[in-house]
């Protein structure tokens, strides 16, 4: 009796899913049909009547005030521009480690109702691009005469993935040292001659030094603040991330050298007091700006919040080397990416390039005090003539890297992180940590 | 109406339509339930990136894992915090629930303000408590600075960070104590009536009367607890911005199942990490369940 019971139920649940999936079945049928009926019928209204306007869901994951009012001050001048075109921009919030916008749309794509235009950090475009979530645009790119050199190297390199390009590039940013002049000048130092040597590095953070008690006032340098990740030391010591067949090369021995340089400042002045210093990471507290570190590396963003300080005298220089030339940096930044599934390709591809090469670009960079990928722009911003400081960031973007390209460039970002952060914790020496990053990551690679 | 007749010959009619009205419920379950459940415990064992999968992997997910150091490590730290919150919270908890069980005037007052740091959103718990416990502005080791006390470094030393997030955790134990109060006021009057006639002081009545007539809610709370504290996600994610800082101390295992499937696109095994913890909590609460015979006293019994 038991058994016949649950059979029954067995046969009645099955019958109920097979009707709804009957049912959903015939819902998408339908609507597919009506979209069609609809797009048959707008294009006989076109040669009617006007041109229906094609919407362009875009998603932005820029909250704050300047970026957000550029951005749709861009939308507007390219709607008008383009009658026949309709962006409808959407801030989505970033979630995530800072990423942007990532899991909400791993989730729009697979739903299969992606947003047809995304602001996206273009670090993470070749991981995206090679898990097959983009549209390709290097014909889309090539047909409306696009070309390689209108952008840095590094950026086109960023959105470029198996010699294939995924994404257009947006703004940029590289990294310099900031240094205090008033501290300098209350130190003994030459407000006009920041450190270009690490080991005048050293020097000049041991000098700007402050103690009170137990407890720093001020600590003249901590390498890792801020901008400070392994990539960008990594690099100033002349290691690289990659070699030529693709291998990452995490444990080159100037990356080595590098993290071990880090650690000594660990060591000196200990790790936990400087913690205390770095740690104010999710707060708002720029510990350069509270005067509470004398020198540090950040990006151009830090001009614009410097300004608002009162009498805040400080300098911008090259991030030092051990040779004291041979200076570089880094860059990051953002980029149009179109995601797959998207019914409007063209006219999202028109809209990134609006916004990367064209006047929304322009009108993106002048109005948020940023640089932008595309070489040429940069030098006709009224911020960029009336700024001195920004001089340093435009000649050191020829000679600044792009992290590796790579499918896993979120695992070696983080796990480079991670082995900074043991190292100068004192949790195996830099060598050891920067062998099994190399070992892990390469595996993950396939290599 | 024929189909229904055909499938359910001697059935009668309440019964067809229970199930009918049931449908709803069960749809909804099949959907939104046993389906991704079933689905997870497929693509734990593929290759799944989140968008297709490449290949069936067999148990490599959970071989990988089991030889991944950091999955260890994740797993450490989540124990080690449960260690510390659930009889933080169950201990702070029960003498909460106490106090504010006490007749005072104003009692209402006191309830409501120990009720509402739980009403925050705990990301702007987490924002918030990164700035009070910064050991080098925030506010808590400046009072300590002021009073002469050495302020721990909180959030920057592996040593700290677990117990900082559990502090945290511990302030919102609002919904905790809320349960306690509802079992104190279950304990009927009279018991404590014959406990003071024999003399017994306050002590000896929280220790031989409360306390053994809380530990059901003891109990429930036990579970709820542990299932909380293996979960935990928000708090160490928001503080340490994804990044698990200081040396991976705060790497949650659930920010790591996060991070496979939203950050490395390794949806598989983030699914294989999802049935182990389901499998640990299961373990966990059949032990608690085990020992509760002997020491969950129901009244009547």
């Amino acid at each position: 009796m038991l058994k016949k019971n649950t059979l029954r139920v067995i046969v009645l649940v099955m019958t109920i899913l097979l009707m709804v999936s009957v049912a959903l079945v015939g819902c998408t049928g339908s609507s597919k049909e009506q979209s069609n009926n609809q797009s048959n019928g707008s294009k006989t209204e076109n040669i009617a009547e006007q041109k229906k306007p094609v919407e362009l869901a875009y998603w932005f994951p820029h909250g704050n005030a300047t970026d957000k009012t550029a951005l749709e001050k861009a939308v507007d001048v390219f709607s008008k521009a383009n009658p026949d075109i309709k962006v409808i921009a959407e801030f989505v919030g970033g979630s995530g480690s800072g990423q942007g916008i990532t899991d909400k749309l791993v989730t729009a794509i697979n739903g299969g109702n992606p947003p047809d235009v995304v602001l996206f950090d273009r670090f993470m475009v070749s991981q995206w691009a090679s898990t097959g979530l983009f549209e390709d645009l290097t014909d889309l790119a090539q047909a409306s005469g696009i070309k390689k050199d209108m952008f840095y190297e590094f950026a086109i390199n960023e959105a470029t993935y198996k010699d294939r390009l995924y994404a257009m590039p947006f703004d940029t940013d590289c990294r310099v040292l900031y240094y205090n002049k008033k501290m300098f000048a209350e130190a003994g130092l030459d407000p006009e001659k920041p450190p270009l040597t690490i080991a005048e590095l050293d020097e000049y953070a041991e000098k700007l030094t402050k103690k009170e008690g137990n407890r720093y006032k001020v600590l003249g340098f901590i390498p890792w603040l801020s901008q400070g990740w392994l990539y960008t030391w990594g690099w100033s010591f002349g290691g690289q991330f990659q070699d030529q067949s693709g291998k990452v090369t995490a444990n080159h021995p100037d990356i080595v050298k590098a993290l071990e340089w880090e650690t000594t400042y660990a060591e000196k002045y200990g790790i936990e007091a400087i913690t205390n210093f770095s740690s104010a990471s999710g707060g708002d507290i720029n510990p350069f700006r509270a005067g509470m570190v004398a020198m540090m590396i950040s990006g151009p963003w830090e001009i614009a919040g410097l300004k608002e300080v009162k009498d805040f005298d400080y300098g911008v220089s090259y991030i030092p080397t051990p040779t004291g030339d041979n200076f570089n940096s880094w860059a990051g930044g953002w980029s149009y990416v179109i995601p797959k599934g998207t019914k409007y390709k063209e006219e999202a591809f028109q809209f990134a390039k609006f916004m990367t090469v064209e006047e929304g670009a322009a009108i993106y960079g002048n109005d948020t005090a940023h640089f932008m990928s595309c070489k040429d722009l940069n030098d006709t911003f009224d911020w960029v003539k009336n700024e001195p400081k920004a001089k340093i960031f435009i000649e050191l973007f020829p000679s600044s890297y792009c992290r590796p390209p790579i499918p896993k460039g979120q695992l070696l970002w983080d796990e480079l992180a991670t082995a900074t952060d043991k190292a100068l914790h004192g949790k195996g020496t830099p060598k050891e940590l920067l062998d099994k990053v190399n070992e892990k990551v390469n595996k993950e690679l396939g290599f | 109406m024929l189909g229904v007749k055909n499938i359910f010959p001697n059935k009668n009619k309440k019964e067809v339509v229970g199930w009918l009205f049931a449908s709803p419920w069960l749809i909804g379950l099949m959907a939104f339930y046993i389906y991704p459940l079933l689905s997870s415990i497929f693509y734990s064992f593929t290759t799944f990136n989140g968008i297709t999968v490449e290949k069936f992997n067999g148990i490599q997910n959970y071989i990988d894992l089991i030889h991944n150091d950091v999955f260890w490590l994740s797993m450490k730290n989540t124990f080690i915090y449960t260690i510390i919150v659930v009889p933080a919270s169950l201990f702070l908890g029960i003498l909460l629930a106490i106090i504010l069980n006490v007749k005072t005037e104003g009692r209402g007052i006191y309830r409501i303000i120990a009720f509402i740091p739980t009403l925050a959103p705990v990301v702007a718990v987490s924002i918030v408590w990164q700035w009070l416990l910064n050991s080098q502005f925030g506010l808590v080791n400046y009072i300590l600075y002021k009073v002469g006390l050495p302020g721990p470094p909180w959030f920057g030393s592996e040593l700290w960070s677990k117990p900082s997030v559990a502090l945290i955790s511990l302030w919102t134990i609002g919904t905790t104590v809320l349960i306690y109060l509802a079992g104190l006021n279950d304990i009927p009057k009279n018991y404590y009536e014959a406990a003071t006639i024999d003399g017994a002081g306050v002590i000896r009545k929280v220790l031989h009367i409360t306390l053994p007539l809380l530990t059901p809610v003891i109990f429930f709370n036990i579970i709820m607890g542990i299932i909380r504290a293996v979960q935990e996600f928000t708090l160490p994610f928001v503080i340490t911005n994804g990044m698990g800082t200081p040396a991976n101390s705060m790497l949650f295992y659930s920010m790591l199942l996060y991070k496979n499937a939203f950050q490395y696109f390794k949806m598989g095994e983030a699914n294989a990490m999802a049935w182990i913890m389901f499998v640990i909590i299961m373990a966990l609460t059949l032990i608690v369940q085990y020992t509760s015979k002997k020491w969950v006293h129901y009244m009547g019994e």
